[in-house]
């Protein structure tokens, strides 16, 4: 790897370890919600930003806005099978079309590379799951 | 990019800014404030903008140095590549929006058929087009970063201690990405270009302080309560929202989307692309003019990265935008 990427990775290390001491709890406002925007869809957020321009539409009233976030929780939260089972079928995948184990079709040899990374990130995904739960069981 | 191509991106924005607001504007009469709404402005804002991208692309004459042939460098191709880029934006717009609604499982299900079959779907395609596949992999690792949240429990505040671990994940998973493929990092340009730094800086930080105020006025977000815990709050905003979040989404939108886009077309058009991936995956305001501010943001940022040859004023850019937002709402 690149020696710029190995740095990019270290900051980004090193923020994460310093927002432990940054982080004040609980984060009220717009901070929470900007942070989460770009990675999750912040069904959230307009309860707490207050005046958007769809404002007092039927979203930021009780009903859907509470109806929507509890399928965005129920829907993250059943991801988590979902990704640990493409996780195990991709690992399998790349290991029953391994060339050590002898010969494969063309098209099979050359897909095994296109799902490497996915394969990687779906098993990242599933490690972080169980370590997640690890924590959360001692906490 | 030339002064013709400068103008046709403009061409190209510029009216479908306005042919949004104006639709925008007779919508809010008919359907009134509401989800329909959004859902609606959702649709509009997508088929105006990729409408006058693929208009432009029919209207634009070949330029006298353009390969007349089919050029080896660009390989082979089955479906011209403004289809399926368009295919591939519709793919996410419905992701989106059904992320953002009670029907998120699907949202989640369809981000997860994205992220394991565009990797496919390239492949199959167009083995031997390397930057297609590239193109098609970066909207899978878009996807990914909506899947990256499953571990961490759910919530708005205990997320918001997750924040900096998950955007760690995305970047290690560029970084990977990068590294696999064996993309030059002066190529998506993840360097100065050989230019000064701190100029590139200062111009980032000269068109992000502006942004931020604009995006401030259109979100007109509620306070944010500082209070006693000021630095914390401000150093964590400063590095979470300010670095990590512009690093990420640079590298992504501008790095790798732009780049691997304008291999296969003109710059303009690349331009307008990446410009409305970026719109559509900021749906999750359920603000539509947040969505075309992200797009207009998105052409500027873009034009920066595409000019300079250099993400770090995009960069600086994005994170002041980003910055100024949160101080403009912060109440000490």
């Amino acid at each position: 790897m690149d020696r710029k990427l190995w740095l990019l990775i270290s900051f980004f290390l090193g923020g994460t370890t310093l927002t432990v001491f940054l982080t004040p709890s609980p984060m009220m406002g717009l901070s929470s919600v900007l942070g989460t925007i770009v990675i999750t869809s912040t069904v959230l957020g307009t309860s707490v930003l207050g005046t958007p321009v769809i404002a007092s539409s039927a979203l930021t009233t009780a009903g859907l806005a509470a109806a929507i976030a509890g399928a965005y929780t129920l829907a993250i939260q059943t991801s988590g099978v979902f990704i640990g089972g493409l996780a195990v079928c991709l690992i399998l995948f790349s290991e029953a079309t391994s060339p050590s184990y002898g010969e494969i079709s063309d098209f099979l040899r050359e897909l095994r590379p296109s799902w490497l990374p996915a394969t990687a990130i779906a098993s990242v995904l599933l490690g972080v799951q169980a370590a997640v739960k690890v924590l959360h069981f001692f906490r | 990019m030339s002064y013709r191509e400068l103008r046709r991106t403009l061409y190209v924005s510029a009216p479908a800014v306005v042919t949004f607001l104006l639709l925008y504007a007779v919508m809010l009469q008919l359907l009134g404030y509401g989800y329909t709404l959004y859902v609606v402005s959702a649709l509009v804002f997508t088929a105006v903008s990729l409408g006058y991208t693929l208009l432009g692309q029919t209207r634009s004459r070949p330029s006298p140095e353009a390969p007349k042939g089919p050029s080896e460098a660009r390989g082979p191709r089955r479906l011209p590549t403004q289809a399926t880029v368009s295919l591939l934006i519709v793919f996410v717009l419905a992701e989106e929006l059904l992320l953002n609604s009670i029907y998120s499982l699907l949202g989640i299900i369809l981000a997860l058929v994205g992220f394991i079959a565009f990797p496919l779907v390239a492949f199959v395609i167009g083995r031997n087009d390397f930057w297609q596949r590239v193109a098609f992999e970066t909207v899978s690792l878009l996807l990914a970063t909506r899947l990256v949240v499953s571990p961490f429990p759910v919530g708005l505040l205990s997320l918001s201690v997750y924040v900096p671990v998950i955007y760690t994940l995305i970047v290690v998973g560029i970084a990977s990405y990068v590294t696999y493929r064996k993309i030059p990092l002066e190529e998506i340009r993840a360097s100065s270009g050989g230019k000064n730094p701190l100029l590139l800086g200062i111009l980032g930080v000269a068109v992000g302080t502006p942004l931020g105020l604009i995006e401030y006025r259109v979100l007109s977000p509620g306070p944010v309560f500082v209070g006693a815990a000021f630095i914390q709050t401000v150093g964590y905003n400063l590095l979470v929202l300010g670095l990590f979040v512009s690093i990420a989404e640079e590298l992504l939108f501008r790095g790798l989307l732009l780049t691997s886009l304008e291999k296969r077309m003109e710059p303009w058009q690349a331009i307008g692309f990446s410009s409305i991936f970026f719109g559509v995956m900021h749906l999750g305001w359920f603000n539509p003019l947040e969505v075309l501010f992200a797009y207009g943001a998105g052409v500027i940022l873009a034009y920066l990265a595409y000019t300079t040859k250099s993400l770090t004023p995009a960069i600086a850019a994005h994170a002041l935008d980003n910055f100024v937002l949160f101080l403009l709402a912060a109440r000490f």
